[in-house]
């Protein structure tokens, strides 16, 4: 049964609309979400959390977020997918991750994505796809 | 002699005291993750043959989250473990939790080791197999090189890293 990747679906079709309270209503309060493994700090508290959607809010444009394949065990469910989107200069921003979230009564208390910043910051400087992102995006959908 | 009404009513408080997660991973057989414990146990050892006795010939390794071509092949791979084994002291490679879905296993680990020229260098990570029959076909591992680079340059590694991958090691 895929319980909690129905969750992330809904958070996803939120984010999508931009609706950022939608998407913090999935979150516990006291949840920590490595937003990029090991090269960013963790966001700690929905507050926090609140701050940086609105942060991403401003500099991603047509989201196209989206889960390639998934699996769960116990509160745990593990994705793969891509962060893609437009920056407001128009250019195209598609970082392949996998992710790792934590459950707790319903709601996200721990979020970790891994990613490479260093292709998305490739990316916003106008370099074009690599043929190995491309080839990590080409999968249907979940 | 503990009257069977009894002794169904301890069964029955104590599974109720077992959070779900415990249960549902106790339950469910776990097909794919005995071949990857496999996987680690000769890379472990250096034994590029006995990680490569695991994966398919035309076996596509995308081990850097997009930032390089894959390693496609089963020659490619084995000459990709070489190099690293070279360079490599030794290492403990482990794994956090991980899940499982038809042909599909998921992870969530550190791939920590430490190079013959004294680094010590620890990269958190994600990542999916994909198998074919007892086999991986493809494996796909996301992290940022930056932070690999930085470390086998001689960066620490950070408190918050050091949390990271001090959790418990998936059983």
């Amino acid at each position: 049964m895929a319980r909690h990747f129905e969750t992330l679906s809904k958070l996803i079709a939120a984010w999508r609309g931009r609706d950022v309270e939608t998407v913090l209503s999935f979150m516990t309060d006291d949840v920590v979400w490595h937003y990029a493994v090991a090269a960013m700090p963790p966001v700690r508290g929905k507050a926090a959390a609140r701050k940086l959607l609105q942060r991403f809010l401003a500099d991603m444009h047509e989201v196209n977020w989206r889960i390639f394949a998934h699996a769960e065990t116990g509160e745990r469910l593990f994705v793969e997918g891509v962060d893609e989107y437009r920056t407001p200069d128009g250019r195209t921003v598609a970082t392949p991750y996998a992710g790792v979230l934590d459950f707790r009564d319903g709601l996200i208390c721990g979020w970790r994505d891994y990613v490479d910043l260093g292709v998305a910051a490739a990316q916003k400087a106008g370099e074009p796809l690599t043929k190995q992102v491309v080839e990590l995006l080409d999968r249907p959908p979940a | 002699m503990t009257p069977p009404m009894h002794r169904r009513a301890i069964i029955a408080a104590a599974a109720a005291a077992i959070p779900a997660s415990v249960l549902a991973k106790e339950t469910a057989v776990p097909r794919l993750y005995p071949v990857l414990t496999a996987v680690i146990d000769a890379w472990r050892r250096q034994d590029v043959e006995g990680v490569l006795v695991h994966v398919t010939d035309d076996i596509v390794w995308r081990n850097s989250s997009g930032f390089a071509p894959a390693i496609r092949g089963k020659a490619e791979m084995r000459a990709a473990l070489q190099r690293m084994a070279a360079i490599i002291k030794t290492n403990h490679w482990r794994l956090f939790d991980y899940a499982e879905n038809d042909t599909r296993l998921f992870m969530e680990g550190v791939d920590e080791f430490w190079l013959t020229t004294g680094e010590h260098v620890a990269i958190p990570y994600a990542g999916s197999l994909e198998f074919r029959g007892p086999l991986i076909h493809e494996w796909r591992e996301y992290f940022d090189g930056r932070i690999s680079a930085a470390m086998k340059a001689g960066a620490p590694i950070t408190d918050e890293l050091k949390e990271m991958i001090g959790r418990p090691v998936a059983r």
